[in-house]
């Protein structure tokens, strides 16, 4: 289940597990070689998900420091990184709910039915402001994501942001593999649309 | 993170545009809030340079359990030190006194001041010969020090006044060697210290006059 050790660029060699093992017995240099390797993904999801920098910052402290504290509970029966995305997860929802915006997981299928396509050219034709950014790229990919339904974003983040495989994500969000990758491809088709013109 | 995953669902061109796009990173403030706080809930100090590299051994070392260890060495080292000092004075028979006053040695009697009457309670002019001082010079005396020395070591400051014995011995030392004038000198100068010289003077002295004077 885990990855085998490989060369890190903190230049540790453990495994995520190892090290979170090794701070929960005291290690703190095992603790900033984690920090290194997911603080970057993680920061991007939130900011992704949330799209307030912020918002991105008061939830990205909060998600570590759920990590620090639980690390006596932690117990290396999944992948560390699932058990930290669902942590930065938990959080978003706390933070929707507290701002009245939608949960992090939509579990509605119809989501992955709809048109990706159709959806985008609508929203932008709805929207002259994303229209007057189309010319940089950044802009057209935020404008898409910020398009994408939830369940489709999640997980297009949890894979390109988080690093983790699809039977990874699909015990995260409760859903099928095959779900997961239908979900991902779909937001993929809609993110290069936004590229399309550009070639 | 945007490492490769094993899956088949990678679009180079996408990534590429999402690598620019999204690079954003937490700001380093916050990032050492969390590493502090990381640090500060497993009891760790201040972060240092290698402390990733230490070895266990230092790390045992420099746990808080054994932080009082040097203070209690100290108090250990203190306790002693003070136990030494209390010890140091029953070692050394007594405090010592120390005076710029060259040491009267202890005079073998002579003959004559057997007979003299007991010292007056005249205020000296020299500080007392203490027994420890009496010690510290007459030993080099007894280890046989030259006449010449002994006769320097015993002769008084100019003006001060030395016991009648030990004065009547230092005479009769200098009047011995030939040292006639000092001797005559010192003799003068002991009548002059004590108007009652012709009782504490010895025979040999209180006639003695200076030849060829």
């Amino acid at each position: 289940m885990y990855a085998p050790a490989i060369a890190h660029p903190d230049g540790d060699s453990r495994g995520d597990e190892a090290l979170m093992l090794a701070y929960a017995a005291g290690d703190v240099a095992a603790f900033d070689a984690l920090y290194l390797r997911h603080k970057g993904g993680v920061y991007r999801f939130l900011i992704r998900q949330c799209g307030n920098a912020a918002a991105a910052d008061e939830l990205f402290q909060d998600v570590w420091m759920n990590v620090i504290r639980a690390r006596a509970s932690y117990a290396a029966t999944a992948k560390f990184a699932t058990w930290l995305y669902r942590i930065a997860g938990n959080r978003l929802v706390d933070h929707w709910r507290a701002t009245g915006r939608a949960e992090f997981v939509n579990t509605d299928p119809a989501d992955d039915d709809a048109d990706p396509l159709a959806a985008t050219a609508g929203a932008r034709s709805d929207q002259p402001e994303v229209r007057t950014e189309a010319t940089q790229i950044g802009a057209r990919l935020r404008s898409a994501l910020a398009s994408l339904p939830s369940a489709q974003r999640d997980a297009f983040l949890l894979h390109q942001e988080g690093g983790l495989a699809l039977t990874e994500i699909a015990a995260l969000t409760g859903v099928g593999a095959e779900t997961v990758k239908s979900r991902i491809r779909y937001a993929q088709t809609r993110l290069r649309a936004q590229l399309e013109d550009l070639r | 993170m945007t490492s490769p995953t094993p899956d088949d669902l990678r679009d180079p061109r996408l990534d590429a545009a999402w690598r620019d796009f999204s690079h954003e990173e937490a700001p380093a403030a916050l990032s050492e809030a969390v590493r502090a706080a990381a640090r500060r809930e497993v009891g760790a100090g201040p972060l240092r340079t290698g402390s990733a590299t230490r070895s266990p051994r230092v790390l045992d070392a420099t746990r808080p359990q054994r932080r009082w260890w040097p203070l209690a060495a100290a108090a250990t080292i203190g306790v002693i030190a003070f136990g030494l000092l209390q010890l140091e004075p029953a070692v050394n028979g007594g405090p010592s006194v120390v005076s710029d006053m060259p040491a009267t040695p202890a005079q073998p009697a002579p003959a004559a001041p057997q007979a003299l009457p007991s010292e007056p309670a005249a205020p000296r002019a020299t500080a007392p010969a203490s027994p420890a001082r009496r010690d510290a010079v007459p030993a080099d005396i007894a280890a046989g020090a030259t006449a010449e020395m002994r006769s320097v070591e015993m002769r008084p400051r100019e003006g001060a006044r030395l016991p009648v014995a030990d004065w009547i011995a230092l005479i009769r030392r200098l009047r011995d060697e030939g040292r006639i004038d000092e001797a005559a000198k010192e003799l003068a100068a002991l009548r002059v210290a004590y108007p009652d010289h012709e009782q504490r003077l010895p025979a040999d002295l209180r006639d003695w006059r200076v030849p060829g004077k």
